[in-house]
C-alpha cells in the first residue's frame, strides 16, 4: 500500500514543495476589477469532533438557490461571502479505502492541515513526534510572505483542559500548525500572551526614534545572545546528527528572537488606516480552567481572542493565523451555552438546560441538540469574528474580502470518519473565490486540493504538490470554488 | 479495522495462557511481555498496610525493604536526545540554583506530551515563541538576583571589577546552571558578554547580570545535553558522573542536582553502586521528593487533570470547587505514602486510610476532623479504601453529571494496569446514553440499564463486557465520589460483574482483589516510572531490563523506593549510546 510513498513523495508531501518552472495551469487568477495589492490573509479554523447532521445544507446551489443549514445560519448576513464544500475527504493521506483512521481523535487532527499521515513521517524520520509541514506554514515561510509582517504567522486557541490524546503524540491533537516535520507550533490560549506577542513584535526598543540609549540596550541584547549562539554552535559540534538538527532549531529560534531584541527602528509599516490596538486583555485563560472555574467563561475567552485576531490583522502584525477552537477530542463542558432545539429547517432557543460535555455530545447521535448547539454556538462566534473583519474597509472592499478562512473539522461527526468533512470557506480571497454557494462534489475531493488551490490561486506560491495520496493521485485545482 | 468476535474477550486478566484476543486483547495484552506463568504474586488484599508512616504533610519515611536484586548489565541502554527543560523543571531549576522566588515558566500548558508525560525529550523542542519566553524570563530572573542582597552575594562572591572574579562567577554559575563545570571556551564566551557590557557603560556588577542573562538563555542550561565521546558510534557507554547526577535529580526532584550530588559527581563517587543507591534514598527523603509525587503521580494518575474537571452543580448542588482542591490534595498525599516508601505498593488499591478536611469528610460521610487542613483518618466500615476509592479518581473518571463506567474502566486498564483498551471499532454508531432527555435526567438513572445498549450490538459487546464490568464495580460511588447504595431514581446499585474466565466480583473489594493479584499491577508502575525517569518511550530492547527489575520486585512488602533504586542502578539508566547512523 505504501509502495508509492517513496522518499521523494514523502518529502514533497511533508511540505518541501519542489519548485518547478512556472506552470501556466497554476497561475493565480486575478479577478476583474479587483486590486491584488491588499494583504492576503489565511485563517484555518479548526473545531474538533465533527458536526451534527444539521451542518449540511439541504441542497447544492449558487446564490439564492441554496440556503444555509441550521448550524451555519449565524452566517446569514455574510452569505454572499460564504461557501460550503460538501463531500470533502482527508483520509486518503493515511489509508487508501477506509475513511476510519483509528485512533481517529489522535490521528485525524494531525492530517488536518498537513494532509500527511504523521505515522508515515515518524517512520520515515525514525522520530517519535513528527508530522508534515502544514499549509499555513508553507505560505508563511514562502519568501514572498515570510518577511512582510513582524510575525510570519500566529497560532491561537481556546483549549483550557488537558485533552486525551488517544495514545498518539499530543502534538497531533493539540496543535494544527507544523513549521517543519519535527516542529509543532502550539497555539497560545492566554489572551495576554497573544497580545504581548503581537505588540512586542511591533515594539522595537524605544519605538521608532532611535537614540543612543536604545541603541545601547540593543547592543547589550546582542552581546547576550551572541554568546548564546557562540556556545550553542560549539556544543553542536560535539553532537550526533539527530541532536545537531535539534540544536539547529534552537539556533534558528535564537536568531529570530535576536532580530526582535536588537531592532531599534520601526521595521514594519502598519498597513491601512484602521489599526485600532485594543488594550491589554485582562481575561485569564490557561490550561486547567473549566467554565466557572476561577471565573472562566469560554464565551468571554472567545470574544477576547476574536478581538486579538482582528487587531493582528488590521494592524498587519501577521496575515496567517491558525485558530483551534478546541483540542481534538475535547471534553470541555459547554454549560455556558443554552441548548437549542434543531430541525432540518432551523433551530430555536429554549430546548431546556445547557450543553454538556463536547465529546460526550459527539457520541450522542448525529441529530442530538447538545452536539448541534455546540456547533451552532461556534458558528455564531466565528460569524462574529468574520463580521468584524468585514467591517474593516480596504479599498472598495473589506478585510474579509481579502481573506480566506477555512472553517472545518478533521472528522465527519459521530462516526469519527475523515470523509464528508464539514468544510466552509469565509471571505472572498481577493475575488479569487466564487462565493455564496454550496458545492456538492459528485465524487470525493481531497482536502489537500483545497489548500493546494488556495496556495496557488490566491497566494501564487507555484506549489507543485501538497499532501499525500496513498494512491498516488496528483493534486488538482478545485475549479468549482474559483471565480 | 478491528474485527472482533463476540465472546472472544475471554480472560484478559487471566494469569494463565494469555492468548489475548483480537481487538480488545491486542491492546490489553500489548506491551506486556511478562511470562504470565511467573505471575505468582501474593494477593495484596491480605497484606493491606495497617500503619501509615510519614503521614503528616508529605514527609518521606523511606523504606527500602525488598527482594534481592542484581542490576542488569550489558543490555542496550537506548538513545536519548537532548532534553529541554519543561515548565516545572525550569521553575525548579532556577529556584534551586539561584534562590529566586519567581516561577516564570507557565508557557507550555497542553503542549508536548508523549506517553502521558510532559517530560519526554522528543516532544520538547524550542520554537521562536518559546525561546523568546526564555530570553525574557532570563532578564527578569537576573534582575531579581541583582536586587535581592542575599541572592546577589551568592552570585557575585568577589570584587566584580577583577578579571579573575568575573571568571570565578562564570565558573560557579555554570556549575549550577549547566550542571557541570564550564569548559575553558565557555569562560571565554561568557567573558565576552562581561567585556561588551562594561564597554557599553555597565558597572562591573551589572555586566555580570548580563552574563547571567546569557547563561540562562543558553542551550546548555535549557537542555540537558549528554555527550558521546564518539557521536558516530552507537556502542553503549557509561554516562559521565555529572550527566548521571542530572538524570537522577531531574527524575526525583524535577530539578538540577544540589551541592551534594555535584560533590558526588566531582569525586566520581556517584558512579559507585552504594553511593548511587544512597543518593536515591537521600533525594526521595528530601522535601523535594514531593515533586516526584506531584509531577510523576500527578500525570500518571490524572490528579492534575482534576483542575480542569467540571462538575454539573445543577446535579450536585453540594459540590464546590474547594472539594476538588481537597480531592487533589488527598490524592497527592495518598500517593506520597507509596512513592516515598511508607506503604508497600501491593496495598495501593487496598490500603484503608484517607486524608480529609471538613469538606471532604462531609462528602465521604465521615465526621469532620479536628485541626486545619487535611487530616489522616482510618475508618474501617465506610466502604471506601484504596486509590480507586479516592474522590479524586472517582471524580476525574466521571462525566460532569454522571458516572461513566466505561471511562473508569479505561483509566484503570490503561493507567493502572498498562493494558489500554482499543478504540471503538470502525463504522460504529455508539448508542446515546444521555440523549435529548437531558443530562439532569440521565444523572438520575441507573447506568447499568442504559449500558445494556452497549451490549446489544455484538461488535460492542466483546469489549464492553469486560470494561463495563470493571467500571460497574465502582457504581457505589457517584460522579463526585460520594458513596451511594441507590441511584437517584431509587433503583439499587448493582456493582457485581463477571469477566469470562474469572470468578464474579462485587464492588470495590472484589474489583481490587482481582486487580491487585494480576501481575500487570506490579509491572505497570515500573513501566510508567521507566518512561518518566528517562524521558523516552519503552522500546522492545528495554523489555529484558524491565523484566529484570520487576521480577525482583514482587513481594507483598515491596515499596516503590526499592523499585526506583533498582531502575536507577541498572545500566539502562546509567549508560547511553549515540543514535545509529
Amino acid at each position: 500500500m505504501n509502495r508509492l510513498l517513496n522518499r521523494r513523495t514523502l518529502l514533497r508531501g511533508a511540505g518541501v514543495a519542489i519548485a518547478l518552472p512556472w506552470m501556466e495551469s497554476l497561475a493565480p487568477k486575478v479577478a476583474r476589477g479587483q486590486a491584488m495589492n491588499f494583504p492576503k490573509r489565511f485563517l484555518p479554523i479548526f473545531f474538533p469532533n465533527g458536526t451534527a447532521t444539521f451542518w449540511r445544507p439541504a441542497n447544492p446551489g449558487i446564490g439564492d438557490a441554496w440556503k444555509l443549514s441550521p448550524i451555519l445560519e449565524p452566517f446569514q448576513a455574510l452569505k454572499s461571502k460564504f461557501t460550503v464544500l460538501t463531500n470533502v475527504e482527508n483520509y486518503s493521506p493515511a489509508q487508501a479505502d477506509n475513511p476510519d483512521i483509528e485512533p481517529s481523535h489522535g490521528r485525524d487532527p494531525g492530517v488536518f492541515l498537513s494532509c500527511v499521515d504523521a505515522k508515515l513521517v515518524r517512520d520515515q524520520l525514525k522520530s517519535k513526534d513528527a508530522n508534515g509541514t502544514t499549509a499555513d506554514q508553507i505560505i508563511a515561510q514562502h519568501p514572498n510572505y515570510a518577511t512582510q509582517t513582524p510575525l510570519a504567522s500566529l497560532q491561537v486557541g481556546l483549549s483550557t483542559i488537558e485533552s486525551y490524546c488517544d495514545g498518539q503524540p499530543c502534538s497531533l491533537s493539540r496543535s494544527i500548525s507544523w513549521k517543519s516535520a519535527t516542529e509543532p507550533l502550539y497555539k497560545e490560549v492566554d489572551p495576554l500572551k497573544v497580545f504581548n506577542a503581537l505588540t512586542g513584535s511591533m515594539a522595537p526598543i524605544g519605538g521608532d526614534m532611535p537614540d543612543p540609549e536604545r541603541q545601547r540596550l540593543a547592543d547589550l541584547n546582542k552581546s547576550v545572545l551572541d554568546a548564546v549562539l557562540e556556545n550553542a554552535n560549539r556544543t553542536r559540534g560535539l553532537l550526533g546528527t539527530g541532536d545537531q538538527k535539534r540544536m539547529d532549531q534552537f539556533l534558528a529560534s535564537v536568531r529570530d528572537t535576536e532580530k526582535a531584541a536588537t531592532a531599534v527602528s520601526m521595521g514594519m509599516q502598519v498597513s491601512g488606516t484602521a489599526c485600532n490596538s485594543t488594550p491589554a486583555p485582562t481575561l485569564k485563560a490557561a490550561y486547567g480552567m473549566a467554565n466557572a472555574g476561577g471565573g472562566y467563561n469560554k464565551g468571554a475567552h472567545m470574544d477576547v481572542m476574536n478581538d486579538l485576531i482582528v487587531m493582528a490583522l488590521t494592524c498587519d502584525y501577521t496575515r496567517i493565523i491558525s485558530y483551534m477552537l478546541e483540542d481534538e477530542r475535547s471534553e470541555f463542558v459547554y454549560d455556558h451555552v443554552a441548548k437549542r432545539s434543531f430541525s432540518q429547517t432551523g433551530s430555536t432557543a429554549g430546548a431546556g438546560g445547557n450543553c454538556g460535555n463536547y465529546h460526550g455530545a459527539q457520541h450522542g447521535g448525529d441529530a442530538n441538540n447538545d452536539f448541534a448547539t455546540i456547533n451552532w454556538w461556534q458558528s455564531s462566534k466565528i460569524a462574529e469574528l468574520a463580521t468584524k473583519m468585514d467591517a474593516i474597509k480596504e479599498g472598495d472592499g473589506t478585510l474579509l474580502d481579502n481573506s480566506i478562512m477555512v472553517y472545518a473539522s478533521c472528522m465527519h461527526g459521530g462516526n469519527h470518519h475523515a470523509d464528508d468533512l464539514p468544510v466552509a470557506l469565509i471571505g472572498k480571497g481577493g475575488g479569487v473565490l466564487k462565493t455564496n454557494q454550496n458545492v456538492q462534489f459528485a465524487s470525493e475531493v481531497p482536502l489537500r486540493d483545497l489548500y493546494f488551490t488556495i496556495m496557488n490561486q490566491y497566494f501564487g506560491l507555484n506549489v507543485a504538490s501538497f499532501g499525500i495520496s496513498t494512491k498516488g493521485v496528483p493534486n488538482k485545482l478545485i475549479s468549482e470554488i474559483l471565480a | 479495522m478491528i474485527t472482533l468476535k463476540s465472546g472472544e474477550v475471554a480472560s484478559w486478566l487471566g494469569v494463565v495462557g494469555l492468548t489475548l484476543l483480537v481487538g480488545c486483547t491486542d491492546a490489553m495484552g500489548g506491551g506486556s511481555n511478562h511470562d504470565s506463568s511467573n505471575g505468582n504474586t501474593a494477593g495484596a488484599s491480605s497484606t493491606a498496610g495497617s500503619g501509615v508512616g510519614g503521614s503528616v504533610g508529605m514527609g518521606g519515611s523511606v523504606g527500602m525493604g525488598g527482594d534481592t536484586y542484581v542490576p542488569q548489565v550489558g543490555t542496550d541502554p537506548g538513545t536519548k536526545v537532548m532534553h529541554r527543560l519543561n515548565d516545572a523543571e525550569y521553575n525548579y531549576s532556577v529556584h534551586d540554583s539561584l534562590g529566586v522566588s519567581q516561577a516564570p515558566a507557565d508557557w507550555s500548558g497542553g503542549q508536548g506530551e508523549l506517553y502521558g508525560f510532559d517530560n519526554i525529550a522528543e516532544a520538547l523542542g524550542t520554537d521562536s515563541k518559546t525561546f523568546t519566553n526564555f530570553f525574557n524570563a532570563a532578564g527578569k530572573l537576573a534582575e531579581e538576583v541583582m536586587s535581592t542582597p542575599a541572592l546577589k552575594s551568592a552570585f557575585i562572591t568577589c570584587n566584580a571589577a577583577d578579571t579573575a572574579c568575573q571568571q570565578t562567577v562564570i565558573s560557579q554559575t555554570a556549575l549550577k546552571l549547566f550542571r557541570r563545570p564550564a569548559v575553558p571556551e565557555e569562560l571565554v564566551t561568557y567573558g565576552k558578554v562581561y567585556t561588551a557590557a562594561t564597554g557599553l557603560g555597565e558597572t562591573p556588577e551589572n555586566a555580570l547580570k548580563h552574563v547571567l542573562r546569557s547563561m540562562l538563555s543558553s542551550a546548555e542550561f535549557l537542555y540537558r545535553i549528554e555527550l558521546d565521546a564518539t557521536p558516530n558510534s552507537s556502542t553503549p557507554h557509561k554516562l559521565g558522573a555529572y550527566e548521571l547526577a542530572s538524570r537522577l535529580s531531574y527524575f526525583l526532584w524535577s530539578s538540577a542536582p544540589d551541592q551534594g550530588l555535584l560533590d558526588a559527581a566531582a569525586s566520581g563517587k556517584l558512579l559507585d553502586d552504594a553511593e548511587l543507591g544512597g543518593q536515591v534514598e537521600r533525594l526521595l527523603k528530601d522535601t523535594k521528593g514531593e515533586r516526584l509525587v506531584m509531577n510523576f503521580g500527578g500525570q500518571w494518575l490524572s490528579i492534575r487533570q482534576l483542575a480542569g474537571h467540571a462538575v454539573d452543580q445543577a446535579v450536585f448542588p453540594s459540590w464546590t470547587p474547594a472539594i476538588t482542591t481537597a480531592e487533589m490534595e488527598e490524592a497527592y498525599r495518598f500517593f506520597n505514602e507509596f512513592a516515598r516508601g511508607a506503604q508497600p505498593w501491593a496495598s495501593f488499591l487496598k490500603a484503608d486510610f484517607n486524608f480529609v478536611n471538613a469538606d471532604l469528610a462531609k462528602l465521604y460521610g465521615l465526621p469532620a476532623p479536628a485541626g486545619t487542613g487535611l487530616q489522616l483518618v482510618q475508618v474501617a466500615d465506610d466502604h471506601r479504601f484504596g486509590y480507586l476509592g479516592l474522590g479524586a479518581f472517582l471524580t476525574v473518571s466521571s462525566y460532569n453529571h454522571r458516572t461513566a463506567p466505561t471511562l473508569r474502566a479505561r483509566r484503570i486498564l490503561d493507567q493502572i494496569m498498562c493494558a489500554p483498551p482499543p478504540p471503538p471499532p470502525a463504522n460504529l454508531q455508539i448508542p446515546p446514553l444521555d440523549g435529548d432527555s437531558g443530562t439532569a435526567e440521565a444523572a438520575q438513572q441507573n447506568i447499568r440499564a442504559r449500558l445494556e445498549e452497549h451490549r446489544k450490538n455484538p461488535v460492542c459487546a466483546g469489549c464492553h463486557a469486560t470494561f463495563d464490568a470493571v467500571g460497574m464495580a465502582l457504581e457505589n460511588f457517584d460522579a463526585i465520589g460520594q458513596y451511594r447504595a441507590t441511584y437517584p431514581n431509587g433503583t439499587p446499585v448493582d456493582a457485581s460483574g463477571t469477566i469470562v474466565g474469572k470468578p464474579e466480583f462485587v464492588g470495590l473489594p472484589g474489583l481490587t482483589d482481582m486487580l491487585s493479584s494480576d501481575p500487570r499491577f506490579m509491572s505497570c508502575v515500573a513501566d510508567k516510572l521507566f518512561i518518566y525517569s528517562l524521558g523516552r518511550g519503552i522500546e522492545q530492547t528495554d523489555r529484558p531490563y524491565l523484566d529484570n527489575v520487576t521480577h525482583a520486585w514482587q513481594s507483598p512488602t515491596a515499596v516503590l523506593p526499592t523499585l526506583i533504586k533498582n531502575l536507577v542502578l541498572a545500566d539502562t539508566f546509567r549508560s547511553r549510546r549515540a543514535e545509529a547512523q
